[in-house]
């Protein structure tokens, strides 16, 4: 297995790290989720032994981002999701797309991300996140569900 | 095939992608210990330094947190959006399990169903027939008949009828063992173990690394020998836990790699794992353990596939399911059913030998070998009118004037011969140290002591005249995660806790939690969030804060609801909005205000309001008249792994990382009632603490739980009070167990 240095790491995941966290925690919070999950990570005191990388990081980043909602301090974002105007950040486009994502939960994004821009398998999802398939595959079908009466399609 | 939603979710995510910042500055460089750094005029700064982490790359420092990362983008002015929320026209299921009288259960979104597998015929169980809430994760049935049934900080025991306790808050698994005690996994790395009346917490060895993935294991059984097996994910392996004693087994010892996380112990004592190829390479299967030895059965055996999921009856029949089948194990051989196929996940075997799992189109299927039986999951009655809530009417409502609290009994004073200065007992039980965002306590005045909900949602209490903890073992739970915190309702004689969905109610004299109703708090599911909360003695109503809509007048700013809360009839009450236009110096560059009620003070009777942008709000509950003051107002930013704060001795104060302990001064209307934290505290330990309340009967400050560590990883169970007429720090409690 090569070792990658910190930094390395770092050059290799950022980008891709931190599209994920805005998928969860939108973009005002996502450099942050990014930030303490790599700050966490690479400094674990396992972070050596660690064989999938990718996938810890990913995991660390959920972690994050679900800590981020139950802080108090994230209350803040969550109360913005969950306030009658639920704007995350200035809507652009056609698809509002942070009232949509406002709600579904960190699960459900993180699922609905890995699913739809990655193109990952339910297998690979569940992989990914350190998840069963079966929370997978229920976690997707509750967020198709829910985006499917938001959207009215 | 790509359906016209699949299109739209994948345009969603590429705008996503399309308004992903960059990523952040490269980290290099551990986090640094906690800058002492108070003292300093401005908190903004001293504030910003403790929070900010230095990163050393190429020679170069980096910053990353701080202030700058603070700032909250401001949502532009938008319409209030109507948006539909209702439930999938059935239960959907989850778990499922046997019970010995054949019955079969499943945990479903919207609460229980139990079939009798005879007849068909399904029994539903709902908040209605005393499930706290309606989102079940799981259900295990014990060897003895009992059923149990838990969703994320709570369990519910069902002989006949339901009884609900607080658990860890984890969407993690849970199973009994043949002592009947129930077990599930929390955290990173915990199990925790509930004999009926107490929970037990067990952690996995450091030295046995795990990823961070929350839950940690999916999957848990208890052997016959009442061993626990806990199954992860990827190459974590199997963890087993005697109760004293932890093994690990990975591919080193046998078992195939990566795993799918699910164990099932049969009644043999051999105990099978199952295993699913990531890759597509071979080697997935099944995994068998004799207490010595893994035996692996892949398809060069007859399975059929990758193992997601292994279940195992009380005849010794092990089923493997597979994506599109399932396989049987007699002992020898094994035989393949493709075809038969349901979620892949949560099967179950019964008495007979009968495999059931969740249907993939709805319902649970079983299966003997030879024919298939369905199980129609119930249809799913409408949901029932939530709250009717007062419209906004845009005044001060006077009801907080008009509104008076009754007689309120004498407060508890200490009993004769008792010392409160002197040290609790060093062995007794107390809480387990640690710190989440859902630790809370408040002063109950009438029983003389502190209530406080630990991290694994238990109810304790606190008996400031002998320093003791005491375990409360109540009927009932606290349900949900608090957001407003505990408030102590003093013309009620109740604890009540404020959540992000459910209000719970405590009541000293009968130790027991309520929740008044089970509707989610206010007119649409977790739109009421309530922030922060303070009990008024003039109207004897509880008061608590939300943040409604951005004002769309005021481009930049938003502003809050005042609402009243009364326990007694269960009414909710709009009371105003408290808004306020901050000058552009009051921004420093924050674009946003964000106000929380911090607590109530009756010598000058205001509400005492902070804003994360150095200002504090003082609010006169009778009229609404808001009057903003900057004048040293610390940025008491209150989340993880910021400060907390706690109402005492008619005012509130405040703990910041690295700072000390300020009280605003109602004399002066500044937070200058300060006192400093003593040097022994400040060594990278105690920078928080768990939670702070007053004790108003030796008129103190209760710190408790000292919290330290760069991301909250140590903690002590201490116990330290401030004497606010001496300002002297004494530690009141220093337990000899962690």
């Amino acid at each position: 297995m090569t070792t990658l240095t910190k930094g390395e790491v770092f050059q290799r995941y950022g980008v891709e790290l931190t599209r994920f966290a805005t998928s969860l925690v939108g973009p005002a919070d996502s450099q942050d989720v990014v930030s303490d999950a790599f700050v966490s990570a690479l400094w674990s005191d396992g972070w050596d032994r660690v064989e999938d990388q990718r996938a810890y990081l990913y995991r660390t980043v959920v972690s994050r981002a679900r800590m981020n909602h139950r802080s108090t301090t994230r209350r803040r974002s969550r109360e913005r999701r969950a306030a009658p105007v639920l704007t995350v950040a200035p809507p652009t486009g056609e698809v509002d797309v942070w009232n949509a994502l406002a709600h579904l939960n960190v699960v459900e994004r993180s699922v609905v991300f890995l699913t739809y821009w990655e193109d990952l398998t339910e297998v690979d999802v569940a992989d990914r996140l350190g998840m069963s398939e079966r929370t997978v595959r229920r976690r997707l079908g509750r967020a198709r569900d829910k985006l499917g009466r938001l959207l009215d399609v | 095939m790509s359906s016209r939603l699949d299109d739209r979710i994948r345009e969603m995510m590429q705008q996503v992608v399309d308004e992903s910042p960059p990523p952040p500055d490269p980290p290099i460089g551990p986090p640094p210990a906690p800058v002492p750094a108070w003292r300093i005029p401005n908190w903004a700064v001293a504030v910003g330094a403790a929070m900010a982490v230095f990163v050393l790359i190429g020679g170069v420092l980096w910053l990353i947190g701080g202030t700058a990362t603070d700032v909250i983008d401001e949502p532009s002015p938008s319409t209030t959006t109507t948006l539909s929320l209702d439930e999938p026209a059935a239960y959907d299921e989850g778990y499922v399990s046997v019970a010995p009288d054949g019955s079969l259960w499943a945990a479903a979104d919207g609460g229980v169903v139990r079939w009798d597998v005879t007849s068909g015929t399904p029994t539903v169980y709902t908040t209605e027939d005393g499930l706290p809430t309606g989102d079940a994760f799981r259900v295990v049935v014990g060897s003895d008949g009992i059923v149990w049934t838990g969703g994320s900080g709570w369990i519910a025991r069902f002989d006949g009828s339901w009884t609900t306790f607080s658990a860890p808050r984890s969407e993690g698994p849970m199973a009994v063992g043949p002592d009947g005690a129930v077990w599930t996994a929390f955290g990173e790395r915990d199990l925790a173990r509930f004999d009926g009346s107490e929970w037990q917490t067990f952690e996995v060895p450091v030295s046995l690394d795990q990823g961070v993935a929350v839950p940690w294991t999916a999957f848990l059984d208890v052997a016959v020998d009442g061993t626990v097996w806990a199954g992860t994910h990827g190459s974590q392996g199997v963890f087993a836990f005697d109760g004293a004693d932890w093994a690990h087994y990975t591919s080193d010892d046998g078992l195939p790699a990566p795993l799918s996380g699910t164990v099932a112990a049969a009644p043999d004592g051999t105990v099978w794992v199952g295993s699913v190829s990531v890759d597509g390479s071979p080697g997935a299967g099944v995994a068998r353990f004799d207490g010595s030895t893994w035996t692996v059965y892949t398809t060069a055996e007859g399975l059929l596939d990758d193992v997601p999921d292994v279940a195992v009856g009380a005849d010794g029949t092990v089923w493997a399911i597979h994506q599109n089948g399932v396989s049987r194990f007699d002992g020898d051989t094994w035989t393949a059913f493709p075809g038969v196929a349901g979620l892949g996940m949560f099967a179950t075997v019964d008495a007979f030998g009968t495999l059931w799992m969740p249907a993939r189109d709805g319902g649970v299927i079983g299966f003997d070998g030879i024919d298939i039986t369905r199980l129609e999951m119930p249809a799913k009655e409408t949901a029932s009118p939530t709250t009717t809530m007062p419209d906004p009417a845009g005044t001060w409502n006077p009801i907080l004037t008009t509104t008076q609290a009754g007689p309120v009994p004498p407060a508890a004073t200490c009993p004769p011969g008792t010392d409160p200065d002197a040290a609790g007992p060093a062995d007794q039980e107390h809480p387990a140290a640690g710190w989440t965002s859902n630790l809370a306590a408040a002063f109950d005045q009438h029983a003389g002591r502190i209530l406080y909900v630990d991290t694994l949602g238990e109810t304790w209490t606190f008996d400031v005249c002998t320093n003791t903890w005491l375990r409360m073992n109540p009927t009932g739970a606290l349900i949900g995660e608090l957001s407003g915190g505990l408030v102590y309702d003093v013309d009620s004689d109740v604890t009540v806790a404020l959540g992000y969905e459910h209000v719970s109610v405590y009541d000293a004299n009968t130790n027991t939690w309520t929740q008044p109703s089970n509707d989610t708090i206010g007119l649409d599911e977790g739109r009421f969030v309530p922030m922060g909360a303070a009990y008024d003695p003039i109207s004897g109503l509880i008061l608590t804060t939300r943040q409604v809509r951005w004002n769309e007048q005021a481009e930049n700013a938003g502003y809050w609801e005042v609402w009243a809360y009364d326990v007694d009839t269960n009414d909710w009450t709009l009371i105003g909005t408290v808004s306020f236009e901050p000058s552009q110096a009051q921004r420093q560059g924050n674009d946003t205000q964000w106000l929380e009620l911090l607590g109530y003070s009756q010598m000058i009777d205001r509400l005492i309001f902070e804003s994360d942008i150095q200002t504090t709000v003082l609010v006169d509950p009778r009229t609404g008249e808001a009057t903003p003051s900057t004048t040293d107002t610390p940025v008491v930013d209150l989340g993880w792994p910021n400060g907390v704060y706690g109402p005492a001795d008619d005012t509130v104060y405040v703990k910041l990382v690295g700072e000390d302990i300020c009280g605003f001064d109602t004399s002066t209307l500044t937070w200058s009632a300060c006192f400093e934290t003593p040097a022994e505290l400040h060594n990278n330990l105690h920078i928080v603490f768990a939670a702070m309340v007053g004790d108003p009967i030796n008129q103190r400050l209760i710190l408790i739980n000292g919290v330290g560590g760069s991301f909250w990883s140590e903690a002590t169970p201490d116990i330290w009070a401030i004497d606010f007429n001496a300002a002297e720090w004494t530690q009141i409690l220093t337990p000899s167990t962690p």
